[in-house]
């Protein structure tokens, strides 16, 4: 099977946003593009440089360094992050956490429930403390004050 | 100048109540955090900083102080019984303390790395108050062309000493620059890479990307790896502290020149702990009577090492308070720390907030003396069961730690959004090789780049190329190329030079 080394992806893929990035900084002012243009020409050139080394390194040594160690556990995190995001702005925050990290730990195999509860009450317990009660931040709304309402 | 008027002046300030037990406080969330493997004293700062938003400057500074400290000599306990380094900074500590644990010797080998610690810490307070005074008064006869090299120098430095690799490094200090840039232009207000997102329009926070990049990769990378089987209680067999306390004029030597590296390494930006650390070990090495012993559980080569990560540990901010350059990710942090508290790094912090500043100074000699009493037999004892948390639940618990703290900053979900989003990108950058802290430097030194460069063109109305031709920019031009370019050649001679005594 062909393989692409992460470099060529890199450096591709950075070489052709910050190409656009040029593109895009040429409709901003005289002098606001400036800045913008020095920093995205060499970002440019430095990816297709990055991306012709990862391919002759590929070529020479036909070593490929592995991205994912574990993909499963990579999209599961990353999915989590997602429903964590979508419960934040749907649950509120403490209901998340309440949610998300008994679901975290049973996910990545630690599963017994006593440990779990009772870490997940005290990390919500400090959170109310430190950052509800003492400094006064409004955390998102928990979804019992929308249901109230 | 007069150096201890201004240092006796803010000690009232710092002996506070609040003060000494957010010290307390942060030396003890340092050495859980540090004794953990993986988390690092810059994801520390970075997830913990929202929490000093509501303090008071100087109190916010001291809990920093003490989590910086605690963390470099936390990552000694795992270093020393498991052989997995807790920080970056202490792999060498691997080296002698895992085969002095496997003798028997892990509560010697850890009271030898607590006094090394504490005392390397305290020495470079010292050298931090001796030198940031007068070197920030050097600053003001900078003025925007200077500024600008020094903020280029800054960057290049940043990206040559942090990685193997030149072009990634660059690469990283341009994203770096390229995020700072994104929101209004300082200049002219005009709308750059914001694609119509008001969130975006007033930049993108330096805490929200301090916590995605630094505290979101090590949970995939902790989630990814197969769980290490949680260690079991243990007991460390510790020597009676006095009986190592009276070994120390033993270490004066090796302290001597792990002291010299960490301050000459800690001035440099971007060169950091573990370098210096890897030097003091080799000098030590060099310098014993019975070099064979290195590597088989010396005490030491413990104590090299661990004097030497910590002799950078206020080194490495002089040049953050006195030019706005970090020495370090974790100086990085400590500065979004400082600017997030309305203090500006430069000669003004010295005029104008000399009791902070000084305060700061004194708050990191103190929490390096804090580490002794807290860092004793019992606590390291207890510390050493931290090991013990199972992994799937402390990743949990720093996900939704790093929620509150990115959500903090400004009420907004868009930066929970924003900070999941650099959390990926750091795990992109970490498995291509590329760099983190060129990044969170150039989000911190992009718009004062920027707003340098523009100043200095506008000052050059007899076109006399101002940026290249006043000797202060001149000097640091010859040091910029002798930074980007000395070092990499001196690689490639080092490496050919390697190849031709293996083929002989």
């Amino acid at each position: 099977m062909k393989t692409i080394h992460n470099d060529v992806v890199l450096g591709t893929s950075v070489a052709v946003l910050a190409a656009l990035g040029c593109w895009r900084a040429m409709d901003f002012g005289a002098d606001a593009r400036v800045f913008p243009l020095l920093v995205l020409m060499p970002a440019t050139v430095i990816g297709v440089l990055i991306a012709v080394r990862g391919q002759m390194r590929l070529w020479r040594e036909r070593d490929n360094p592995r991205f994912f160690v574990n993909p499963i556990r990579f999209f599961q995190i990353v999915f989590i992050m997602g429903l964590a995001l979508f419960g934040l702005q749907y649950l509120g925050f403490l209901t998340t956490s309440a949610i998300t990290i008994p679901v975290i730990s049973f996910l990545l195999g630690f599963r017994k429930p006593l440990p779990v509860f009772v870490t997940t009450g005290l990390f919500l317990v400090i959170v109310y403390i430190v950052f509800i009660q003492i400094l006064s931040r409004p955390l998102p709304a928990e979804i019992w004050t929308w249901l109230g309402n | 100048m007069d150096l201890f008027t201004p240092l006796l002046n803010a000690i009232p300030a710092v002996m506070t109540f609040p003060n000494l037990l957010a010290m307390v406080g942060g030396v003890l969330a340092g050495i859980i955090v540090g004794s953990l493997p993986g988390l690092t004293a810059t994801m520390s700062i970075a997830v913990l900083l929202p929490l000093t938003f509501a303090m008071d400057p100087l109190v916010a500074l001291g809990m920093m102080a003490g989590i910086y400290n605690g963390a470099m000599y936390g990552g000694a306990i795992p270093a020393i019984l498991l052989r997995i380094p807790g920080t970056p900074a202490a792999i060498v500590t691997t080296f002698d303390g895992y085969p002095l644990a496997q003798q028997g010797k892990a509560g010697y080998a850890l009271q030898i790395a607590l006094l090394s610690s504490a005392f390397g810490g305290m020495m470079s307070a010292v050298a931090m108050m001796i030198l940031a005074p007068p070197l920030s008064l050097v600053t003001l006869a900078f003025g925007p062309p200077e500024v600008f090299w020094v903020g280029i120098f800054g960057m290049a430095a940043v990206s040559v000493f942090l990685g193997d690799d030149l072009p990634k490094g660059l690469l990283a200090a341009l994203l770096g620059l390229f995020v700072g840039m994104i929101g209004l232009d300082p200049v002219m207000s005009t709308d750059r890479f914001t694609f119509g997102a008001l969130e975006l329009e007033s930049g993108i926070d330096i805490v929200v990307l301090m916590v995605g990049l630094y505290a979101i990769p090590p949970c995939i990378d902790m989630a990814e790896e197969t769980f290490r089987k949680a260690k079991t209680g243990q007991k460390l067999e510790f020597a009676p502290f006095m009986q190592t306390v009276r070994e120390i004029p033993r270490f004066f030597k090796v302290w001597s020149w792990a002291y010299i590296y960490g301050i000459f390494v800690g001035l440099l930006p971007g060169a950091s702990g573990s370098f210096v650390s890897f030097l003091a070990y080799e000098r030590a090495k060099k310098m014993s009577k019975d070099p064979q012993s290195f590597g088989k559980g010396n005490p030491e080569g413990v104590a090299a090492s661990e004097f030497g990560n910590n002799a950078d540990n206020a080194a490495a901010l002089i040049p953050t308070v006195t030019l706005g350059i970090p020495g370090s990710s974790v100086a990085a942090v400590i500065m979004g720390g400082l600017l997030v508290h309305g203090l500006q790094p430069g000669p003004d912090l010295f005029r104008n907030s000399a009791d902070i500043i000084y305060g700061f100074m004194i708050q990191m000699f103190l929490t390096s003396l804090i580490l002794i009493p807290l860092g004793g037999s019992f606590a390291t004892n207890l510390f050493a069961q931290v090991l013990r948390i199972p992994r799937p639940l402390l990743i949990g618990l720093i996900l939704c730690l790093s929620i509150v703290g990115a959500y903090c900053v400004q009420n907004s979900i868009f930066d929970v959004w924003l900070m999941f989003g650099f959390g990926l990108l750091g795990y992109v950058m970490s498995k291509t090789g590329l760099p983190l802290a060129p990044v969170a430097l150039g989000v911190i030194l992009g718009p004062l780049i920027e707003s340098n460069l523009r100043l200095s063109l506008l000052l050059d109305v007899r076109n006399e190329h101002i940026l290249f031709t006043r000797p202060i920019c001149m000097v640091l031009i010859a040091l910029l190329v002798l930074t980007t370019v000395f070092p990499p050649l001196w690689k490639r001679f080092s490496a050919r030079r390697k190849k031709a005594q293996d083929a002989a």
